[in-house]
């Protein structure tokens, strides 16, 4: 309540102290006046009225002084008048104040940069209107993995939900765009023309698709992103209207151009054209032919949980109704924010939190300086007190110093965040959400301002107070150097260090732990060799890929080619299982779940996959017979042969059982870091799309060349997609780990550099001031070697002690990484003791460099100067 | 009671005015016209000591001020007592008058 | 009124420094007056407890036991901020190192303990030039101390004792740590003030300069030995 009072004085006077001056005047002139004007009423001359109001009143100046002390009426005076002191004594002693700036502007920097990303990734909302009711909206089998919906099921949606304004789904495609040089493969999307009203996206040119051209035959409208527009069109208007003829047989007419931002689902899909449903998936034998992913937005007034619930009770509705044909357990409503954010948040906030600890060592080492200052400074603050300052003024001077210190930081580091964020947004992996909108934005800056004004205080008050409590008489007469000041000042730094090495070592094991498992990962047996081979996306008419595999096989050299669905590890979102019996007396409540994947006969071969036992179906065969993985044959076929098995798919009849003809060895299909899953393969068909894969001895340039030379070749209309190496892959899957690991093992370092100056600093002022105690000791006849194990041991005895606390604190905390660690456990053995271990080596350096100084301390030089 | 002499002044002023402000809010000069003639004109403060007394009430939040317009259409800042302050009056009026009632009572049996 | 009232009134002021566990008695029935306008001097071989006595003058540390009332009134029960505001109004320190800021130029110490009251700047401003000129140093307002003598700091330091118009001058050794003739000036400035009206309290081991002083008060062992009305120097 007092404070509270305080609080608002003080800010009703600030930056208007000079009203309230004027105003204690007023009062008081006024004051006069009355007095004076009843005076010379009661008959006196004006002259005698003014002298006997004077006298009445008393002292006009110092009523006056003693008002405006209550007042505190000078207070953003005297507050400039400490800004002003402040950045004065800070210009004088330019090393300390560059050392401290430097120290704050790497703390502040950095965790603007970290905001940066937070703000644009986790805090902005979507580029959408009303974007918190736009919903992502997943189908959930037995085992509550997402999947993705069927065209049949999401007409029953439609029409049945109540909770949504809007439904749409939506897939990706491709086609090849004529370009104005060659061909290009573009990726786009097939959607519910309600797909824009659930957005509220409005073109810049032209229209969106209206809900008629929903239908078979009226699909054939296309709206193009601003990108797609201006490569391939050079932005010009006329384009709408105009017809366009891709892969040499269908035409499409351009309707409308999307502002420039607008890119959903990703920012690769270039096109967006609506798509219709062929009769026969829309056939409720056709409710697990899935493949399409679906938003929508929310009614208003509709909570999510009660649209959640609407939606699980339409799939039981269709699961009871249909129970052959589909075997879903219920539905997913998750925030489109949410959706696409979710999996980068635990990775963000880690970073945040490690950021932070960062900045407190900053704090810390700032704060040190500031002590190591206070005690030369002691004199100076003593006669401040014999003059009168109180406390509150001493300590509110050296804040003043502290938050100029971090302001300052705050400004460098705000250009540091701006490099630090471009760095960053181009070291990020291409999967991070929202990546383009990563910038230091206003909310940013806001931000840095925060943290520079708390982390000025945070450094500035423990050193302030302790410098406020002047021993008077010790450091007024003379000689007195407050030693017992210094004594105190030691114990508070020697703590501050102790924690900054127990913060430091923190962020090590974690990083040490995240580059574990980062080279874990790499050197885990992907089950094939991914040195010289490639892959490439090819177009889906079917001849094309078979023609263009064999015209590379034919190729001079030592290529190997094979066509495959679903190539292993670039990570894809899903990798639907689908449901199979085996033909054999059913076991109850036995399923069993593998990927399908389609592939050539040549796949194996160049891939490099062995076959353990039987062989590979034929090019002829009418994909009646599968290959297994090993995997696969262990954990269904445990103790039988499963070459000759017959087995049927879920959704499938007697008449199209396949029977197992081989078993190759397993291949870790969705990332190097999963175990290889069941899998099947058949002989491929003429899916939706699939993949060339390539093997040969030459660099990318030349194979891809090669390639696209071959498929133009094949049909100058057609064209491949981006051709990459599997290793190029591989670093795209391991790209979010590299990035984790290496942004925190960057604050990792900086934490151990801060703490190590740290330690340093506080043994290099220890040494100065015990000069004159070493002379001593030395002119009593103390070996070097003494002096220095006496300076070394007082360092190593804190990093000891911060060790300790630190691998206490890292055993607590580590286990929030366990989500991001490979085959590492977060209390790896091994990583604790080999950080523990470099954190001594540091502490040990740091340590030894001011102890060697001691030694060269001259006897007699040390003793003289006391 | 560790009450100083200063204390007891200052106090002693304290009160006086809270009494004056009971009725109506006033300003300074009013205050010290009511004191003076409340008072028969015995008590004679130097009227100076009034405002930083004023001030150190408004900072205790015993007492609001708001600026007005004076009897003769002047600025003129108007003290007005708050919730706490009638507390504080309501208190220190029983101390004081416990106190005349032993000074009294020791006069008497002098 | 106030004639009545001493400024300054010590009764029975007892000092004692606890060092591990031994008692060193500082000060003991310390009894001293001193009223407007004095010019008291405080003297005796060092170690007698004239900086302790000082010290306590001048509230940067309390007595053990005895009373002390400034202007009549009690300081005992004073906390840290009031005793602050207190040294702030009534008294200027005058110390034998000068203690001068040494990161603030001369015109900034004397503003300095306005800084701490609510002066205007114009105020603080006509103060400061005013007691500048009062010691002679207006043509160094803009130096800072480390470009002074020692003469013209000690100088600056009565300034700043004098801008606050305190109640006392108190002055420790102000010529310790002077040549004799700057030694003389800074004692010359004194009298001076005190010919205005100034009350000054001079602690010295100098017998010349405690014989400035109206009334000397000599100190041996932590007691008052003689306490005395000075002899002029014309008037022996």
């Amino acid at each position: 309540m007092k404070l509270w009072l305080h609080l608002r004085r003080w800010w009703r006077s600030f930056g208007q102290h000079r009203v309230v001056k004027d105003d204690i005047d007023d009062e008081l002139h006024f004051h006069m006046e009355m007095r004076t004007a009843e005076n010379v009423a009661s008959g006196m001359s004006p002259d005698q009225a003014a002298r006997e109001a004077r006298k009445r009143f008393g002292n006009f100046q110092s009523v006056r002084e003693e008002c405006r002390d209550t007042r505190g009426a000078s207070f953003g005076e005297t507050i400039i008048q400490d800004v002003r002191f402040g950045a004065r004594m800070l210009r004088k002693k330019p090393g300390f104040t560059a050392i401290a700036i430097l120290t704050l502007t790497l703390g502040i920097g950095a965790n603007t940069a970290i905001f940066s990303f937070i703000n644009a990734i986790l805090l902005r909302s979507l580029p959408y209107d009303e974007p918190d009711r736009i919903v992502q909206i997943w189908e959930r089998d037995m085992r509550g993995t997402s999947i993705n919906t069927s065209p049949r099921n999401f007409v029953d949606f439609r029409t049945e939900a109540r909770s949504f304004q809007g439904l749409a789904v939506y897939r990706p495609v491709f086609w090849v765009f004529p370009g104005i040089q060659e061909p290009e493969r573009v990726q786009g999307l097939r959607a519910s023309p309600a797909l824009f009203s659930v957005l509220r996206a409005n073109p810049i040119l032209g229209r969106i698709p209206t809900a008629e051209e929903d239908a078979l035959d009226h699909d054939t409208v296309m709206v193009l992103s601003h990108r797609l527009w201006q490569r391939h069109f050079g932005g010009r208007t006329n384009i709408i209207g105009s017809t366009l003829t891709l892969e040499g047989s269908t035409t499409f007419t351009v309707i409308g151009v999307m502002p420039p931002g607008f890119n959903f689902p990703n920012p690769q899909t270039e096109f967006w054209m609506p798509t219709a449903f062929r009769s026969r998936h829309l056939k409720d034998s056709a409710r697990a032919v899935r493949g399409h992913e679906m938003i929508g937005r929310l009614a208003t007034g509709v909570p999510i949980e009660q649209a959640r619930a609407e939606m699980d009770s339409i799939v039981q509705r269709i699961v009871k109704q249909f129970p052959n044909t589909d075997q879903i357990a219920g539905a997913k409503v998750i925030p489109l924010h949410e959706e696409i954010t979710g999996n980068f948040q635990p990775t963000l906030l880690i970073l945040f939190g490690a950021v932070g600890l960062v900045l407190l060592i900053a704090c810390a080492n700032v704060a040190n300086l500031l002590l190591v200052r206070s005690v030369t400074r002691q004199k100076e603050m003593a006669i401040r007190s014999a003059l009168g300052a109180s406390r509150i003024r001493i300590i509110r001077q050296l804040l003043a110093e502290s938050v100029l210190l971090s302001l300052a930081g705050g400004i460098a580091g705000v250009l540091l965040a701006f490099w630090l964020t471009h760095l960053l947004v181009t070291l990020a992996p291409s999967n991070v959400p929202r990546l383009a909108e990563i910038r230091v934005d206003r909310v940013a800056l806001v931000f840095t301002f925060a943290v520079s004004l708390l982390t000025g205080i945070f450094s500035g008050l423990f050193p302030a107070i302790h410098a406020s409590k002047v021993d008077l008489l010790g450091t007024l007469n003379d000689g007195g150097k407050g030693s017992s000041g210094g004594l105190r000042s030691q114990r508070a730094r020697s703590i501050l260090v102790i924690a900054q090495i127990a913060v430091a070592l923190v962020l090590l094991v974690g990083a040490g732990l995240l580059v574990k498992s980062l080279v874990r990962l790499q050197s885990v047996d992907l089950g094939f060799d991914p040195k010289g081979l490639y892959f490439a996306d090819v177009d889906t008419k079917c001849d094309f890929p078979v023609q263009l595999k064999q015209r590379i096989e034919a190729l001079s050299g030592d290529y190997s080619a094979g066509l495959v669905i679903l190539p292993p590890c670039p990570a894809r979102k899903f990798f639907s299982s689908i449901s199979f019996a085996v033909e054999r007396p059913p076991v109850p409540g036995d399923s069993l779940y593998a990927m399908r994947n389609d592939v050539s006969t040549s796949y194996f071969k160049t891939m490099g996959i062995p076959l353990l036992k039987g062989r590979i179906f034929t090019e002829e065969d009418p994909q009646r017979e599968m290959v297994i993985n090993d995997t696969l044959a262990r954990r269904y076929f445990p103790n039988e042969d499963p070459i000759g098995k017959r087995i049927v798919f879920e959704g499938g009849t007697i008449s199209n059982l396949c029977t197992i003809v081989g078993i190759v060895r397993s291949v870790r299909q969705t990332s190097p870091a999963k175990p290889a899953a069941p899998e099947f393969f058949r002989r491929i068909g003429c899916p939706l799309s699939m993949t060339l894969v390539v093997r040969s001895h030459s660099d990318l340039k030349t194979v891809s060349t090669a390639i696209r030379r071959e498929a133009r070749l094949v049909d100058s209309t057609l064209a491949v997609g981006e051709i990459k190496s599997a290793e190029m892959n591989l670093a795209r899957t391991l790209a979010e780990q590299k990035f984790r690991m290496t942004l925190l093992s960057g604050l990792a370092l900086t934490a151990l550099l801060l703490a190590a100056i740290g330690i340093y600093g506080i043994l290099a002022y220890a040494v100065t001031q015990r000069t004159h105690e070493i002379g001593i000791r030395m002119a009593l006849g103390a070996p070097r070697s003494n002096v220095l194990w006496l300076v070394f041991r007082q360092g190593m005895k804190l990093a000891i002690i911060g060790v300790g606390l630190g691998v206490i604190a890292a055993l607590g905390l580590s286990r929030f990484m366990t989500s991001f660690l490979f085959e590492v456990t977060p209390t790896d053995p091994l990583t604790f003791f080999g950080i523990a271990l470099l954190l001594f080596t540091i502490a040990s350096i740091a340590c030894w460099l001011p102890a060697r100084r001691a030694t060269k301390v001259d006897p007699m030089v040390a003793l003289r100067c006391e | 009671m560790p009450t100083t002499k200063a204390e007891l002044l200052q106090g002693t002023l304290d009160l006086l005015i809270l009494t004056t402000l009971q009725a109506d809010p006033l300003h300074g000069y009013g205050i010290a016209q009511k004191l003076q003639q409340r008072s028969d004109d015995v008590l004679v403060v130097e009227e100076g000591s009034l405002y930083p007394a004023l001030y150190r009430m408004e900072e205790k939040g015993w007492i609001d001020a708001e600026w007005g317009k004076s009897e003769n259409n002047r600025r003129a800042k108007f003290y007005s007592l708050t919730r706490s302050g009638r507390k504080q009056l309501k208190e220190e009026t029983a101390i004081w008058e416990r106190v005349c009632r032993a000074i009294t009572l020791v006069l008497q049996t002098a | 009124m106030q004639t009545t009232i001493p400024l300054i009134q010590l009764n029975n002021i007892e000092k004692v420094f606890l060092t591990d566990e031994v008692e060193t008695h500082a000060l003991s029935g310390i009894e001293l007056e001193i009223r407007h306008g004095d010019y008291v001097s405080i003297s005796g071989p060092s170690g007698c407890g004239k900086s302790t006595l000082l010290s306590i003058l001048g509230l940067l540390d309390s007595p053990t036991r005895g009373s002390y009332e400034l202007r009549g009134e009690p300081i005992e029960h004073l906390d840290y901020a009031q005793r602050a505001r207190v040294r702030n109004r009534e008294i200027g320190f005058i110390f034998q190192s000068f203690n001068l800021i040494g990161d603030l130029t001369v015109q900034e110490n004397i503003e300095l303990p306005l800084t701490y009251r609510g002066l205007t700047a114009a105020e603080r401003k006509e103060r400061v030039d005013e007691t500048l000129t009062k010691v002679g140093m207006t043509a160094r307002a803009k130096h800072y101390p480390a470009q002074l003598s020692g003469g013209q700091q000690q100088r600056v330091a009565v300034a700043r004792a004098l801008g606050g118009r305190p109640s006392i001058l108190l002055a420790d050794e102000p010529t310790g740590s002077l040549d004799s003739k700057n030694g003389e000036a800074v004692m010359a400035l004194l009298r001076e003030l005190h010919a205005e009206g100034a009350t000054i309290c001079l602690v010295t081991h100098d017998e010349r300069y405690a014989r400035d002083a109206q009334r000397t008060v000599h100190l041996f062992d932590g007691r008052i030995v003689t306490n005395k009305p000075a002899l002029q120097p014309g008037a022996e």
